[in-house]
């Protein structure tokens, strides 16, 4: 392996921090070949390759990496089709370009787990385009039929004579060809770096070395700071403004008005505008002091009674009310429902969530009159060429946004609230700045996951099986924020049916209302969006009418569904963590079934809870069918990864409101797991069905809180129908030792 | 101005003494290895070394680091030398997004100090940094390769 130097992230060479790749990967920002020192021209032989004459292979990364490893599995795709050596390949992060769009979507973003299952193919292709290219002028340069000719390890191979010459040799030639239209794709059995072996992360050696850039670390020279506060009551504005000292404030640059600070593409009726305050100053903490001499009177406005009660209410009462919009109807289910003589009746509730990324919201902006640059940590690239050109008049192919790693992101970097305020405060000073969040300001003007409820009502047949289900599912706008669209008057959201819309299940009738309440907080997607809650509700309550008959949830199931995968899955799933054996003593169980963003997944948890409701979690198992596993160790942890993300709001994390704003504001009270509380044994495994590859990045945390669920009641006889589960005095043994003294632990469970 | 060892250098800074040494580190130091995650100790982003302790760098005024030694993540190794303590991490290919990982490695580090093969129990209880990934498990098995890698080197 060769470690070569570059620099990181580099545009025009004028960020300060140069380091060392290992592993022979050069990582890249948004480096320009032609830029190279070596003056070697890079050939583009379209827009995701570029080959110099000297045989630097350049794979472009169009999509952000956050942790879920597309830095890693989207160019080894690439350079399995193109045959290059995956040891001396550069990647590079890519900007904006009309073939970096989701072709479901004609739009460039990373998330709704797409990076892998909307362009797997499309990489196939344009790498193989790319091969037959090399190989076609390699065959005219040699003269020899094309036939005989292979590429691998950056090299054309003629098989015939064994003659062989870096793909550099024959590039300049290659990029005047005309590309086939049909290339060859290669055979699952043809592939190398995906598929079945585990590649090392590209990202993994600066990241423990602390080499990696963040949009947070971004240097750039004459860079200014600037911290900022936005109006924290939901439609409030700002009645006096009280500077104090603050111009005295050492190294005090200027203090920026801003009229709404959590701009979105479009504003529906209703849309709660929030002014800012920014404070420039030379440094990041001078910023933040000279910010803290601000005195801020708000008006809190028309929402100063919001709280987490009325809010529940809101829902409790839209549930009872007869304003419905029908969003699938097959059958008729509220006829078989009234006619039959069993019925249940259940509601569930999913408390409101923040992203809470490690790394706070930030970026870094320079705005010149017809011309904005900006770094940013951003699942967004395209939406914010789209906002900034909205906001500031600038069209938007004179916006370049680069993008740096993300410190998590979670649905909530899709937006570009954030880079717009580096970009105003810089068109007000006339030079770049980083603007950063504090966690507080982060966590209380989030675009948060919404509340949301779903009531379901089924009736049964004789032998206890389902005749049919209505659901009524009630929640605010999730893609808003991202679309614009208003979708309160369209009646229905895409996002927020999904996992109760399309189910494993087949219900002869089955009628699903919704209704999308208007609420003057702002919302959008969080990493399992619409499914997490759905699924919750529905995993739930299958395994009540399993339940309720007396029926093993697993073959309750099996008998429901309508493929073979999720029953390959479940029977996997159900064998690994001995689902049928004899448990140890005070071990109980629970299942729950997903089918999302085109994976199937299967979990079983197994716990113990005594009767106080001390929670010991002693195994989750999951079985997950998404295909094809292309790198499994990048899926697993995407799956752990997503285990986390399900306990943590299944358990304990909970964005609340009171007198119209939000409660919480850092990690004392949006509590996310620690690794004292994470001492489960995981066990996940991959059914290799060879299917469609379906995504995996959003999979992991659907099932967890409904087996989590499903395994309390197998214990305790309770069923749990709200979210976090501290509400109901559930905690982990290690949460419950950190009580605040009124919480006194109460015996909640008398049969334990 | 406020001197101190930093990563084995002399270094002296002119910040306002109650700056939080994360943002010394950070901004006039140019160690952006560092992270800021919550600015209240909660998150342990930012956790450096002082001595033979952690500390959290985003709640610890760079006055009190007048005279005494700090170590930060690009002290403890490079791709050229890694720690052993790092070297673990990519074998275990712990991190995902990365940002909490500085101050996981930093606290680890110390834990194996004091601790060089430290159980399960142990771990839970000196590793309270917070990961959103939900790289924990992993966490805790490069923290075991280390320690059986310290001992073999031992």
């Amino acid at each position: 392996m060769k470690n070569i130097t570059v620099n990181n992230i580099s545009r025009r060479g004028f960020l300060k921090t140069t380091g060392l790749a290992t592993g022979g990967l050069l990582l890249q920002g948004c480096f320009l070949s032609s830029d190279k020192k070596d003056g070697s021209k890079a050939i583009p032989l379209n827009a995701y390759i570029r080959i110099t004459e000297d045989n630097f292979v350049t794979l472009i990364v169009h999509q952000a990496e956050m942790g879920q490893g597309a830095q890693t599995t989207l160019p080894a795709i690439l350079a399995d089709e193109l045959g290059a050596d995956w040891s001396s390949v550069i990647l590079e992060n890519g900007l904006t370009d009309p073939a970096f769009q989701n072709p479901k979507f004609k739009f460039q973003f990373t998330g709704n787990a797409e990076s892998i299952r909307s362009f797997h193919d499309i990489l196939r292709k344009t790498a193989a385009t790319a091969r037959e290219l090399l190989k076609e002028a390699a065959a005219e340069a040699w003269g020899v039929d094309v036939g005989s000719l292979v590429a691998k390890d950056s090299h054309i191979l003629d098989q015939k004579n064994g003659k062989k010459a870096p793909f550099g040799d024959f590039v300049v030639r290659a990029g005047t060809l005309q590309a086939p239209e049909n290339p060859k794709i290669k055979a699952r059995s043809e592939w190398t770096l995906v598929g079945g072996k585990s590649l090392p992360r590209v990202d993994v050696p600066d990241k423990v070395t602390g080499k990696a850039i963040f949009g947070i670390d971004v240097a750039l020279e004459g860079l200014l700071h600037a911290a900022v506060t936005i109006c924290p009551y939901f439609g409030g504005t700002i009645k006096e403004l009280h500077e104090n000292d603050l111009r005295n404030m050492p190294g005090f640059i200027d203090l920026v008005r801003i009229p709404v600070a959590n701009p979105i593409v479009a504003y529906p009726p209703g849309f709660t505008k929030q002014e800012g305050i920014a404070v420039v100053a030379e440094s990041y903490w001078q910023a933040r002091m000279a910010l803290k001499k601000l005195q801020i009177v708000y008006e809190p406005g028309p929402n100063a009674a919001l709280d987490s009660e009325s809010l529940y209410s809101l829902y409790e009462d839209t549930l009872q009310g007869s304003e419905w919009h029908e969003s699938l109807k097959e059958g008729d289910a509220q006829k078989t429902i009234h006619t039959s003589n069993d019925r249940h009746t259940a509601t569930y509730y999913s408390a409101w969530q923040s992203h809470a990324t490690m790394e706070p919201m930030n970026a870094t902006a320079e705005f010149k009159e017809d011309r904005i640059e900006i770094w940013a940590p951003t699942q967004g690239q395209e939406m914010a060429q789209i906002l900034l050109s909205k906001e500031f008049g600038v069209p938007q192919e004179n916006i370049i946004v680069n993008r740096t790693y993300l410190g998590g992101g979670f649905g909530r970097r899709l937006l570009a609230d954030y880079i717009y305020l580096a970009a105003y405060v810089s068109k007000q000073v006339k030079r770049p700045v980083k603007l950063i969040w504090s966690r507080e300001e982060d966590m209380q003007h989030d675009y948060y996951r919404p509340g949301t409820m779903q009531s379901l009502t089924a009736s049964l047949d004789t032998k206890g099986m389902p005749t049919a289900l209505h659901a009524k599912a009630i929640s605010p706008t999730i893609l808003q924020a991202a679309t614009g669209a208003d979708y309160v008057f369209e009646g229905e959201d895409p996002s927020f049916p999904e996992g109760i819309k399309e189910t494993p299940y087949r219900f002869e009738n089955f009628l699903l209302d919704v209704n999308m309440i208007r609420l003057p907080i702002q919302t959008s997607v969080w990493r399992s969006t619409g499914f997490g809650p759905n699924v919750f509700a529905l995993e739930s309550f299958i395994d009540e009418l399993a339940a309720k008959n007396g029926k093993d949830p697993i073959p309750f199931r099996k008998e429901l569904i309508t493929e073979e995968r999720s029953a390959s899955i479940l029977d996997a799933v159900a064998e690994a963590s001995g689902w049928y054996k004899p448990k140890k003593e005070g071990h109980y169980m629970g299942v729950a079934l997903t089918h999302s963003f085109e994976t199937f997944a299967a979990q079983i948890i197994e716990l113990s809870i005594d009767g106080y409701g001390i929670l010991d979690i002693h195994k989750i198992t999951t079985a997950v069918d998404c295909g094809i596993a292309l790198d499994p160790a990048i899926c697993r942890a995407s799956i752990e990864s997503g285990i986390t993300w399900g306990l943590t709001q299944a358990l304990s994390s909970e964005i609340t409101f009171k007198n119209g704003r939000t409660v919480e504001s850092n990690f004392h009270d949006f509590k996310i797991l620690t690794p004292a509380e994470f001492k489960m044994e995981l066990e996940t495994i991959f059914v290799d069905s060879g299917a469609k590859i379906g995504g995996i990045a959003e999979s992991g945390p659907i099932p967890v809180a409904p087996a989590l669920c499903n395994a309390i009641f197998a214990a305790t006889g309770k069923r749990f129908r709200t979210l976090p589960l501290k509400k109901h005095g559930i905690y982990t043994r290690y949460a419950s030792n950190y009580l605040p003294k009124k919480e006194k632990l109460t015996k909640k469970f008398a049969a334990l | 101005m406020i001197q101190f060892n930093l990563n084995g250098k002399e270094v002296e800074v002119k910040d306002d003494p109650n700056t939080p040494l994360l943002w010394v580190l950070r901004d006039s130091l140019g160690l952006k290895g560092t992270k800021f995650g919550c600015g209240k100790a909660l998150c342990g982003a930012c956790t450096v070394h002082l001595a033979d302790t952690t500390v959290r760098s985003c709640s610890f005024p760079v006055r009190y680091a007048e005279g005494k030694s700090i170590t930060t993540i690009e002290g403890l190794g490079d791709a050229e030398r890694l720690h052993i303590v790092q070297a673990a991490w990519i074998e275990e290919q712990v991190p995902q997004c990365g940002y909490c990982q500085p101050g996981f490695v930093m606290a680890a580090v110390k834990l194996l100090e004091r601790n060089p093969d430290p159980t399960e129990e142990d771990i839970n209880n000196a590793i309270t940094n917070l990961c959103r990934c939900g790289t924990y498990s992993r966490i805790k098995k490069a923290i075991h390769t280390a320690a059986r890698n310290i001992k073999a080197q031992n």
